[in-house]
């Protein structure tokens, strides 16, 4: 650590306290990656989730307290993670193949019933823009349309859904792909992008700038579930059970529909 | 063209001290000494106008080179003076050719300096592959290729020994008598303040006196 | 859709580009923090070298306020096309560049400008002989790292490019990209080795040049 080692220029006198001050920064720095305390109760959970997950994990801490971690990517980047074998209890999943994915290799378990939430695809628009125009004409119109990167569910339901309204070849010279729904959010919102399309739960987070100007149809592109397991290796095993179990109760169903879920 | 004909008036403040100089002096050939540190190298530092820490006022051939007070200062280009620094400061990206010529001086004319100075052979090498003598020579000739009406040599012969020096001496008188060219030089070998000065100032503590360098 | 060979070509046109276009920044800047002071120097240092601390993705959406539909230069129209990606790498890299290049013009003695000068050559010509070429290998070592920054540059351009096949999806993004597909293997292990090549010839690259500004410094021994 060349931080530590004495500078010629450095008194003698400052040396001493500056090197504790170093260590003690270091020995901080490690100790927060890698305490001594039990393993806190790990959520990993789809990045559609970030704003409801924190949400029902404080409902849920009444009942069974404890400390609460949360790690929110892309549904299939926290698989491959779990695959990896990192450290985690319950997996929310917004993409029923990866769920089954870990299913099947034995990786995660959940009982019957495990889509816990659906969710809809919407096209939006800046909330000053007209929305009655009809989806054809909307996305006509616009110069840009946002979508999300074609390798995210949020990017693959949409191209369904456009190629079920047989307009995807049509649009996609204007495309432009957002990494994730947020981004794609944040342009429309912003006003760079006339139309977008991003999940209904999105749309009200900035309901404020964004208004909803047509929702597809679920046959259009196949049903967006949300589902729940429990990591076979987690340290929180009835934790995580219990988590599940919570999940269906009224209390959990009113936050999911507070945030534009429907729950199941 | 009018003569040197140097006045100054002028406080130099360098390294945390102070050096007061007040200078008439009618002679073109003009010697400074005085002990390493004395101030020397920032006099004629003050006189080619690329230090302006000096305050007071510079005149010379007839024309105020400075004047804090009035706020005149004259550029170094139009003072038109060769000055050639202690060290040297060859442009070491360039040849030795290419510093002889860098003033916008023909290739007939570095060829001719080079020539009178010793340096042939010598054109097509880098500064870091010259000798001490040899750059000190390279660095006397760029100032001469300038066309200077007052040549600055600041202890010019430091890293020249016996008969490399009195050759170099002679290149600089010849040149001085030629184009009627002014010298200043700052030095602290008598031999050489009486062989190319008919004037002599001797800086003694904080101030410059008329004294001749011997004793 | 993703071409690995075309986010190659996209990343080296984003990167050079980025790079030629940061030179004369790069040099007024660096030059102006090296040998002047002035009211208000610390303030725009700060300003030039803010990219480097902030997260890209900062950067990106600042740059998005200013040049998006609604900012106040909005009607250069730069959002989610090539100018963007640009943009977006010549301001992540800027710091590095200008940041090389003052500590280059720093290294110049300024004795060799005074002795230019006092030969009768103008400030100018001074800077455009002696100051310039003196600190020229310091600034191309800049410029190779700011290259090689342009090439990872990710955060900044998915806000403002957005992520385009053909037209913003540079290497970052494609390997980005391919990641989330379960056929991305290939792909990506094409990009990687090709980055990891660049990377090396980059690095060669900064080393040669600053062995030869050390050498273009050195005076006698």
């Amino acid at each position: 650590m060349p931080a530590l080692q004495p500078a010629p220029s450095v008194p003698g006198t400052v040396l001493g306290p500056l090197t504790l001050i170093a260590l003690s920064l270091c020995w901080g720095a490690a100790s927060l990656g890698c305490g001594g305390e039990p393993a806190p109760f790990r959520i990993l959970a789809a990045s559609s989730l970030t704003e409801v997950v924190p949400e029902l994990t404080t409902a849920f801490s009444i009942a069974v307290p404890g400390a609460v971690q949360y790690s929110f990517a892309g549904t299939n980047r926290l698989a491959r993670q779990i695959e990896e074998g990192a450290p985690a209890d319950v997996f929310l999943s917004a993409n029923t193949r990866w769920d089954e994915y870990l299913l099947e290799r034995g990786l995660t378990q959940n009982g019957q019933d495990h889509v816990f939430a659906e969710n809809h695809l919407v096209l939006i628009v800046p909330s000053d823009a007209p929305t009655d125009a009809g989806l054809a004409e909307i996305l006509r119109s616009s110069r840009r349309i946002g979508l999300a990167g074609e390798s995210v569910p949020a990017g693959q339901y949409a191209d369904l859904a456009l190629t079920e309204a047989g307009l995807l070849e049509e649009v996609r010279p204007k495309v432009v792909r957002g990494d994730n729904v947020s981004l794609v959010l944040h342009w429309v919102a912003t006003g760079e992008l006339g139309a977008g399309i991003v999940y209904q739960t999105d749309a009200r987070r900035r309901a404020g700038e964004v208004s909803i100007a047509h929702t597809f149809d679920v046959a259009a592109h196949g049903p967006i579930e949300y589902t729940a397991a429990v990591v076979t290796e987690a340290h929180h095993l009835d934790r995580g059970r219990a988590f599940l179990d919570f999940l269906r109760s009224d209390e959990a169903h009113e936050v999911l529909l507070r945030h534009g879920f429907s729950p199941r | 063209m009018s003569g040197l004909g140097l006045t100054m008036n002028v406080r130099i403040r360098f390294d945390s001290r102070e050096l007061e100089a007040q200078i008439e002096e009618s002679s073109e050939h003009l010697a400074i000494c005085g002990p390493s540190g004395s101030g020397k190298s920032s006099l004629l530092r003050v006189l080619a106008g690329v230090d302006r820490r000096g305050e007071g006022k510079v005149e010379a051939f007839g024309e105020v080179w400075q004047d804090t007070d009035g706020g005149t200062f004259l550029a170094p280009g139009p003072r038109r003076v060769g000055w050639v620094p202690q060290d040297g400061l060859l442009f070491p990206h360039l040849s030795a050719g290419d510093n002889l010529g860098y003033a916008g001086a023909s290739r007939d004319r570095v060829r001719d300096m080079a020539a009178r100075l010793g340096l042939d052979g010598l054109l097509d090498r880098y500064p870091r592959k010259l000798s001490g003598g040899e750059a000190q020579r390279v660095a006397l000739g760029r100032a001469l290729l300038s066309r200077p009406r007052l040549l600055l040599l600041d202890e010019p012969f430091a890293a020249l020994d016996g008969e490399l020096k009195s050759r170099v001496a002679s290149v600089v008188e010849e040149v001085a008598a030629e184009g009627s060219v002014a010298l200043v030089l700052s030095t602290h070998d008598e031999q050489l303040a009486n062989r190319l000065a008919s004037a002599q100032l001797r800086i003694a503590g904080d101030r410059v006196k008329r004294l001749p360098c011997t004793g | 859709m993703v071409d690995p060979a075309t986010a190659i070509r996209l990343s080296l046109i984003v990167g050079l580009l980025a790079t030629c276009l940061g030179f004369p920044v790069a040099v007024a800047a660096g030059w102006l923090l090296a040998r002047r002071h002035f009211v208000g120097k610390t303030a725009l240092s700060t300003l030039l070298l803010a990219p480097l601390v902030l997260p890209p993705v900062v950067t990106g959406l600042l740059l998005l306020k200013a040049f998006g539909a609604r900012g106040p230069l909005g009607g250069l129209d730069v959002p989610f096309t090539l100018t963007a990606a640009v943009l977006a790498a010549f301001t992540v890299g800027l710091p590095l560049y200008i940041m090389a290049a003052r500590s280059a013009f720093e290294a110049v003695d300024p004795h060799y400008e005074e002795v230019s000068v006092s030969l009768g050559v103008s400030p100018w010509a001074t800077f455009r002989r002696i100051t310039l070429p003196l600190a020229l290998p310091g600034i191309l070592a800049g410029a190779v790292l700011t290259f090689a920054r342009a090439l990872g540059e990710f955060g900044a351009t998915t806000v403002l490019a957005g992520n385009i096949e053909g037209e913003t999806r540079t290497m970052a993004l494609a390997v980005y990209t391919l990641l989330e597909m379960p056929e991305g293997e290939e792909g990506i292990t094409f990009l990687a080795w090709v980055s990891i090549a660049i990377a090396f010839v980059a690095l060669a690259g900064y080393e040669l040049t600053v062995r030869w500004q050390r050498r273009r410094l050195e005076t006698r021994r």
